[in-house]
């Protein structure tokens, strides 16, 4: 399973990316909303993982964009919100799951599996 | 010199927005660190748990692992102490302040939001540091609306310059910057400040174009 992971904390990816390694995914971390469009233009991945807050950019913005390009492309939302309207915002706005920070790294891997289930 | 909070500070509201705004964004910051710091956690003990099955982890891993997370303490430790300082900001309503460590105090509690909209904040130091005394609250409250003018103006460079005067008797806060637009409500928003800036015996006095914003917030440390 091929996974991108857009956010703007490079040590967070970077580890994420590492952890991800260890349990048997493929994963590649980006930075901003434009890396991860030219990733998804250029390559095949199974899920994307958007954080929600990027730097001068709304993650709902660039998901709506990711969706543009690859339609049943499903993304999981990482969120620092506790808000349950916020992250149900990000739902309606076509995200199929959120995650919320700090990550549990197994409920996200299960996220992660149950997306990609569902869209293959 | 110390005074007891007196009257001369704004609205309740708008003291309650201010500081609900900072610490937003703030919480948005420590909540990131947190983060990294977990993720740190989690990698160290899945490379001890690979470590077990005979999968040794090379020494470079946990050193570069280590320097990772004194890094992210460090970021935090850093936002700490500046969210120490905001907070006992509101302690007197008046006490010498050095204007050097206002400004950097409200750059590095707003980095986030400057960031977020993709606009680059400046400050610009004398040689020597200038103190005053004032209200260190509402001097922070009021930069701080002053700064928000920029943010609303989708300005992508703002710059603080920090002067001292010829004459040595007032100190001045110039915030500048090119502007995409000039938001609807800037000058019910200004002529607001320049009353709030009064109360703390300052000037506010601005100038504008269509597409440049100066506002020069003049402080005396005589308070009578």
């Amino acid at each position: 399973m091929k996974v991108l992971i857009v956010d703007d904390e490079v040590d967070l990816s970077a580890t994420l990316v590492e952890r991800l390694e260890i349990r048997g995914f493929d994963a590649v971390a980006v930075e901003t909303g434009a890396q991860a469009l030219d990733q998804i233009r250029n390559n095949i991945f199974n899920v994307v993982v958007l954080d929600i807050k990027l730097k001068g950019e709304d993650g709902v913005d660039v998901m709506k964009q990711i969706k543009q390009v690859k339609k049943n492309l499903p993304v999981i939302l990482l969120t620092g919100h506790m808000s349950k309207e916020a992250n149900e915002e990000g739902l309606k706005a076509g995200a199929i799951d959120y995650v919320i920070k700090p990550i549990d790294i197994e409920d996200l891997i299960v996220k992660l599996r149950e997306a990609v289930a569902l869209y293959s | 010199m110390k005074e007891n909070l007196s009257d001369h500070r704004g609205g309740s509201r708008e003291n309650i927005v201010f500081f609900g705004r900072i610490m937003a964004n703030v919480s948005h910051e420590f909540n990131n660190i947190i983060t990294v710091i977990s993720e740190l956690a989690g990698l160290l003990k899945d490379l001890s748990l690979l470590a077990r099955k005979g999968r040794p982890i090379p020494n470079d891993k946990i050193e570069s692992l280590s320097d990772n997370i004194s890094k992210q303490v460090a970021r935090g430790k850093h936002l700490v102490s500046h969210m120490n300082h905001f907070s006992h900001s509101a302690d007197n309503a008046r006490e010498e302040v050095d204007l050097d460590q206002v400004v950097e105090n409200m750059q590095v509690l707003t980095d986030r939001l400057f960031k977020n909209r993709q606009t680059d904040l400046t400050v610009s130091n004398p040689s020597e540091g200038i103190s005053l005394s004032t209200d260190p609250f509402e001097l922070r409250r009021i930069l701080f609306a002053c700064l928000d003018q920029f943010l609303d103006a989708s300005s992508h460079e703002v710059s603080v310059v920090i002067k001292r005067p010829e004459n040595g008797e007032n100190s001045e806060l110039q915030v500048s910057g090119q502007v995409e637009t000039i938001p609807p409500d800037f000058l019910d928003k200004l002529n607001a400040l320049k009353e709030q800036a009064q109360a703390i015996n300052g000037q506010l006095l601005y100038e504008k174009n269509e597409t440049q914003i100066l506002i020069r917030l003049i402080l005396s440390s005589n308070r009578d």
